[in-house]
């Protein structure tokens, strides 16, 4: 079975830990504990034609204005050699589809051109919903997330295992 | 740099060794352990045995790494219960791996991100929280400014319904006026002006709830006398008093005097107060009693009616409530109005009530008594230019003027006064405030321009005043209420005369 390093990237408190928990243990924790380094699971996805193995590594979220450089060195030592990326965003907070889309672009940059998908998370907070879709590149493609209720998680990384299993 | 000695580099080697805790891997190319070697042996990591394969972890790391010729670093890695920095030197095979604890180190540096990333959402949320407050504000002016606006057109509508009803009952009050001079000995002039005050207050009960405590109602103090206000209260009534067969009466004291008061809101405050007593009471004795002393005038309704509950006084203070299951009848109103007015007129309102026995309500208004002295009026001469579209009016002042000695131009338009005006020059003008061709405050202003000497005064059936308290429009010395009382009339006009004589 193929395996593939796939990348979470975001602004910190976006809920990429939350989401990788609810996709790999199917857990929730109410609490925010930021991510400092990275820690990688794992979890297959064989709801697809060609089933492919995800090793999922949950970065610590990225500062939106860039001012610690050591973060910004672990960050992008981490992202060496990811053959997939999952941008995290906050629906709730404008500034953290930015930051998510300047790592995005800044990897391209440096890198071959990977799969990507883009999460919008928090889909549960409806009254302070404020995601402009209007910014994202058309052909990235976009989910509406909520690691708290469940709510298109497991369709998110599994677009993120198709576009690999099919390179 | 300068190299430091072989035997400095191994005293802090040691030390490192000492302090730190250390694994060293060596990993093949099919990602399986070669050796494994502790700095400190009791520290082990989950599944780093010598021949099994690298954790999947792990694995990745030095795939990310492989073939790279400088050492590669990637700090604080999560394995286990640890964090570690991993160390991967893969530029031949077997690869190393150096795996570095620094979950203490980590744990601090971890804190303290974790307070910068609590402390940054919560100015995050403040942020949006101050946003949405904006927003909301600037909601709220807009909603400020759409209800001002509704106000405005409710003034404006209020204001055109007035003028509507009070131009056609003033012209009735005048005109049956008028029959009275012709026909002093018959009662009917006086009947259809007790019927015409009674339709007036009806009608300004109804106004005065729509403009829901509108402070830009301006009372209209005028002369008259007590004495016919009481005569006038008792003949509406009598014959309402008498199908019940109670006994009615209105009492006058000290005697017929005149005082200055708004008598239009006086009359309303009468009529709420009688015909509520009447309505409630079936049998025995309604009475109305007016008092005039220590420059206030007192006004008492007594009735043996059903009387109040004492938790109902309050409440039959209310719009549209009846209280106490008897006849229902009435607008619901007539308390409502009756205390604002009282409260506009700077007066006091008291009941006093028991259920079964009867109630009593009084009123105190100040107010002075005009004395005769005072209503030394010279003889009117002159000319002067009357403008309203009512030509109702028109006739009925044209004729009431030239009785009191004055030659009377009428204008039924703005285009016509000018016309007027150009021919006649006159020194008083009256004009209607609202004219079907535009308004008379601006027509007057346009010839107080023309004319610096000219007076004028403005007549408006609207019951809110367009000069507004404390402001002042040039040229116009008085504004006056429809129905014009005769004698403020007569006053107001003597007076315009007698500034333009005196007007440099």
């Amino acid at each position: 079975m193929r395996s593939a390093k796939v990348c979470m990237v975001g602004a910190f408190g976006v809920g990429k830990t939350s989401l990788v928990r609810r996709f790999v243990h199917q857990q929730f924790d109410e609490r925010y504990h930021t991510t400092l380094g990275v820690k990688i699971d794992t979890k297959i996805i064989d709801s697809i034609e060609k089933p492919v193995k995800l090793v999922l590594w949950d970065m610590e979220g990225a500062d939106p204005f860039e001012t610690d450089k050591r973060s910004l060195s672990r960050i992008q030592s981490y992202l060496k050699g990811a053959q997939g990326l999952i941008l995290v965003a906050d629906g709730t907070r404008p500034a953290t589809v930015e930051t998510a889309l300047g790592l995005y672009h800044d990897f391209c940059r440096h890198s071959r051109d990977v799969p990507a998908v883009l999460m919008a998370n928090k889909s549960d907070l409806r009254n302070e919903w404020r995601f402009d879709e209007s910014i994202l590149p058309d052909a990235l493609v976009r989910f509406k997330t909520s690691a708290l209720n469940d709510k298109n998680v497991e369709a998110a990384f599994s677009a993120i295992g198709e576009m690999l299993s099919s390179l | 740099m300068r190299r430091i000695s072989k035997r400095a580099s191994q005293y802090l080697r040691d030390e490192l060794l000492n302090r730190q805790r250390f694994i060293a891997l060596e990993v093949n190319a099919q990602r399986k352990i070669v050796s494994v070697n502790r700095s400190t042996p009791e520290w082990k990591l989950p599944g780093l045995n010598r021949g099994s394969e690298l954790p999947e972890s792990l694995s990745s790391l030095v795939e990310a790494a492989f073939g790279a010729d400088e050492p590669s670093v990637f700090h604080y890695v999560e394995v286990g219960d640890f964090i570690v920095d991993v160390h991967v030197i893969a530029d031949a095979t077997p690869a190393n791996v150096v795996l570095h604890d620094v979950t203490k180190a980590h744990a601090i540096e971890q804190a303290l991100q974790q307070k910068a990333h609590d402390n940054s959402l919560l100015s995050d949320q403040l942020k949006a929280l101050n946003q949405e407050l904006s927003e909301l504000n600037q909601e709220l002016v807009l909603r400020r400014r759409q209800a001002e606006k509704a106000s405005n057109a409710k003034s404006r509508f209020i204001a055109s319904m007035s003028h509507e009803f009070r131009s056609p009952i003033a012209s009735i009050m005048g005109y049956a006026d008028r029959l009275h001079t012709d026909f002093p000995d018959s009662e009917h002039p006086a009947a259809l002006q007790r019927a015409s005050w009674h339709l007036l207050t009806l009608v300004e009960n109804l106004l005065e709830q729509a403009r829901d405590g509108d402070d830009t109602v301006q009372l209209n103090p005028t002369r008259f006398s007590l004495g016919n206000l009481a005569k006038d209260i008792r003949a509406l009534f009598l014959v309402q008093a008498g199908m019940k067969e109670l006994d009615f009466a209105v009492n006058l004291s000290p005697g017929d005097m005149d005082v200055e008061l708004d008598e239009l809101r006086l009359r309303q405050i009468l009529i709420n107060l009688v015909s509520n007593a009447l309505r409630y009471t079936q049998k025995g004795r309604v009475n109305v009693r007016l008092h005039h002393g220590d420059d206030t005038l007192l006004i008492e309704v007594e009735d043996t009616g059903l009387g109040i509950a004492e938790e109902d006084l309050e409440t039959i203070f209310e719009p549209f409530t009846h209280v106490g299951g008897g006849n229902t009848t009435g607008t619901g109103l007539g308390l409502t109005i009756t205390r604002q007015l009282v409260k506009r007129m700077d007066g006091k309102l008291k009941v006093a009530s028991e259920p079964g026995v009867g109630s009593k309500f009084t009123v105190s208004i100040p107010c002075k008594q005009v004395s005769d002295s005072e209503d030394q009026l010279p003889p009117l001469q002159g000319s002067v230019l009357w403008v309203d579209d009512d030509q109702d009016i028109l006739s009925l002042y044209e004729v009431l003027l030239t009785e009191w000695g004055l030659q009377v131009h009428t204008a039924g338009s703005l285009s016509q006064a000018r016309t007027m005006m150009q021919r006649h020059a006159c020194p008083v003008v009256v004009s209607d405030m609202h004219l079907t061709d535009g308004n008379g405050l601006d027509l007057l202003r346009c010839f107080k321009d023309e004319h610096p000497k000219l007076q004028a005064i403005v007549i408006s059936g609207s019951g809110v005043s367009a000069l507004g308290p404390g402001s002042s429009v040039g040229g116009v010395r008085a504004f006056l209420q429809k129905p014009i009382d005769p004698d403020l009339l007569y006053r107001e006009l003597a007076a315009a005369f007698k500034a333009s004589v005196n007007a440099v």
